[in-house]
């Protein structure tokens, strides 16, 4: 199996299956452009939030080989446990999976985002999005 | 009331008539097809037999079709009859049947008197389908499950763009003083990351959303968004109610159902405060009121009549909340035009049937099966180019291509009868692509018949809404049934001796 080395933020280094960096439509796009020899860097993506990147995609082609015995049931559990998380790493995750463009995850991610703003007045709106601001800063 | 057999035969009575004088369509290009059917209603409607009800609903026309059964005096028989016309296939396929009892005409019936009939109706499989019933009928059911509390309508203020002036929302300072650029220590989502957010959230949260800040206020009307929205398939439909009225006067307002959360909203309208007798249609998210009147300064009753009728067209863009003007006009003002919105694909003309209603001679026509006594209208048409660029979802875009173009005038009824029905070869939309088989389509409004303030009886343009009550049941998957369409009660009464100018159309929101 092809690896492919993806380069953090930080600079911490992930080596995946190809088949694996190829769900993201931007790092196929570097791919094509630059080879499988030099690592690709990624500077707008954390090494917390690659590595969950990464541990969605590989959970969801898991889940889709043949083999599998996940039911939807368990995906959904999978996914819905995965974005519960604070409101910081979950824009981080949509901000990743927007640049990495993934696209089951930036849907999953967004539909997140949507819910909270579906649940909540505006004013909590108004605070879920500062508080994020303040959380990190 | 007729079964099925009779329905496929009234229906199949029609084709017959018109492959007698056209060439047989086939299975030739919908749009064809589709405009040379309503040529043919369009020349039953003259005859004033048939006055069609035209709804559009997912590529599909309806029509109703009102048989005056002859009977002399005030005595009259309707029998609706939908025709469902599949313009991609160019074929019909009759729809629901309806009877109303004898003597009963539109308008002018107390509700209560409605309500003992109601009460009367036998009950069928299909009777529960509140398409069934007339609009003024639905209003009164409506009207019967209002909610005096008008808890509703404590929501409905901010509920809908047109009631929240962006001026009046905060600043969008929380996303940084630079109007969403990155500041350091701070998470801010990209426009078209934020986009991708609120383009998933149903339009009532979207509503809510928009009262966050000026910037998403904005972000959330753009025509882009909306077309975003379009393609994560969000829209829904919401059940709009127009024509209500209080104490005799219509009120500016309407009323809108959503059915996600079964509740219902008012939408404020000045524009149609004090108007009546309009007519509705709607595509996408736009809402069209067609023609109306609405009374004059006194000082004019001597000059022009009492009523002032409408030319004019106006639109709400439900999702930004936007009333607007559709280009100049009408030529002819009218009051209860029958319109419709139907589908067209790409690189077809798009077709704007418009009757004037004052043009009226006497004349013999002979209709399929009867021989009467008929006045003639000659009616005219605008047409609209429809060089649609626009997505599945076009509709959103349908306005702007009427708002850039202008309602021909140079056409008569019976030209166009004559190029679209004599001959197949100049029977085709000109200037055009041909028929489409592109994805994208347009929509477009059909306006017919109507009245001025000196011919007032128009007994169809009460039945109406066929096909967006049964988009509205179907996206339930329920039956429709108005008294089930929501337990919740409207923020306003309605007023009962206004049942004229009832409407009520779905709007994807």
């Amino acid at each position: 199996m092809v690896k492919v080395t993806l380069k953090s933020a930080e600079g911490d280094v992930f080596e995946v299956d190809e088949e694996l960096a190829l769900e993201s439509l931007m790092v196929k796009n570097m791919i094509e452009d630059v080879g499988l020899d030099s690592a690709i860097s990624l500077p707008n993506v954390s090494s917390t939030i690659l590595a969950k990147v990464i541990e969605y995609i590989k959970f969801h082609m898991d889940a889709q080989k043949d083999g599998s015995k996940k039911t939807s049931e368990e995906i959904k559990a999978f996914d819905d446990d995965f974005v519960n998380v604070g409101i910081p790493t979950l824009f981080e995750m949509v901000l990743a999976s927007n640049y990495l463009n993934v696209k089951s995850l930036l849907s999953l991610t967004c539909n997140t985002v949507a819910n909270m703003i579906k649940t909540k007045p505006p004013a909590e709106v108004k605070e879920m999005f500062t508080s994020a601001k303040q959380a990190k800063a | 009331m007729a079964g099925h057999e009779s329905r496929r035969g009234g229906s199949i009575g029609l084709r017959r008539s018109s492959s007698a004088h056209h060439h047989r369509a086939g299975d030739a290009a919908g749009p064809h097809k589709l405009l040379r059917t309503v040529s043919q209603r369009l020349r039953r409607l003259i005859s004033g037999e048939i006055v069609p009800s035209v709804n559009h609903g997912s590529g599909r026309l309806f029509f109703g079709r009102d048989f005056d059964d002859d009977r002399p005096g005030a005595a009259r028989i309707i029998h609706q009859e939908q025709a469902i016309i599949d313009h991609h296939t160019g074929k019909s396929r009759p729809g629901f049947f309806l009877n109303f009892s004898p003597g009963e005409r539109f308008p002018g019936r107390t509700l209560q008197e409605q309500e003992e009939e109601e009460a009367e109706l036998p009950e069928e499989p299909t009777s529960r389908c509140f398409s069934r019933m007339r609009s003024s009928r639905r209003e009164k059911l409506l009207a019967s499950s209002l909610d005096p509390s008008g808890s509703a309508r404590n929501l409905c203020r901010g509920c809908f763009g047109s009631t929240i002036p962006p001026e009046e929302l905060p600043d969008s300072s929380m996303f940084g003083q630079d109007d969403g650029h990155q500041q350091q220590h701070s998470i801010v989502l990209p426009d078209d990351v934020l986009e991708m957010c609120l383009a998933r959230l149903p339009f009532d949260s979207l509503v809510r959303a928009r009262a966050v800040c000026k910037k998403w206020s904005s972000l959330t009307r753009s025509s882009h968004f909306l077309q975003l929205r379009d393609r994560m398939g969000s829209p829904r439909p919401w059940l709009f109610v127009l024509g209500l009225s209080r104490d005799g006067v219509s009120l500016g307002q309407i009323q809108a159902l959503d059915p996600t959360l079964d509740r219902w909203r008012s939408i404020r309208a000045d524009a149609l405060a004090g108007r009546l007798l309009y007519s509705v249609a709607s595509s996408g998210s736009k809402l069209f009121v067609v023609g109306g009147c609405s009374a004059r300064a006194s000082s004019d009753r001597e000059k022009g009549g009492f009523l002032k009728t409408h030319r004019s067209v106006l639109v709400l863009d439900a999702f930004t909340g936007q009333w607007s003007k559709a280009g100049i006009g009408m030529k002819s003002a009218r009051t209860t035009p029958v319109v419709g919105v139907f589908e067209m694909t790409q690189g077809i003309k798009l077709k704007l049937f418009a009757a004037p209603e004052k043009k009226t001679t006497t004349t013999t026509t002979t209709t399929t099966n009867h021989r009467r006594i008929a006045r003639k209208r000659s009616a005219e048409i605008g047409v609209f180019r429809g060089s649609s660029s626009t997505g599945p979802g076009g509709g959103s875009s349908f306005m702007d291509q009427i708002s850039a173009r202008r309602w021909q005038r140079s056409y008569s009824f019976r030209e166009l009868t004559t190029s679209l029905g004599s001959s197949s070869s100049s029977s085709k939309p000109s200037g055009s692509s041909g028929s489409g088989s592109g994805s994208s389509s347009a929509f477009g409004l059909i306006v017919i018949g109507g009245e001025d303030e000196r011919n007032q009886t128009l007994s169809s343009g009460e039945v109406l809404d066929f096909v967006t009550v049964c988009q509205f049941a179907g996206s339930r998957r329920k039956r429709a049934s108005w008294d089930r369409a929501s337990k919740q009660r409207m923020g306003q009464d309605v007023d009962s001796s206004s049942c004229l100018t009832k409407a009520a159309v779905i709007v994807q929101l």
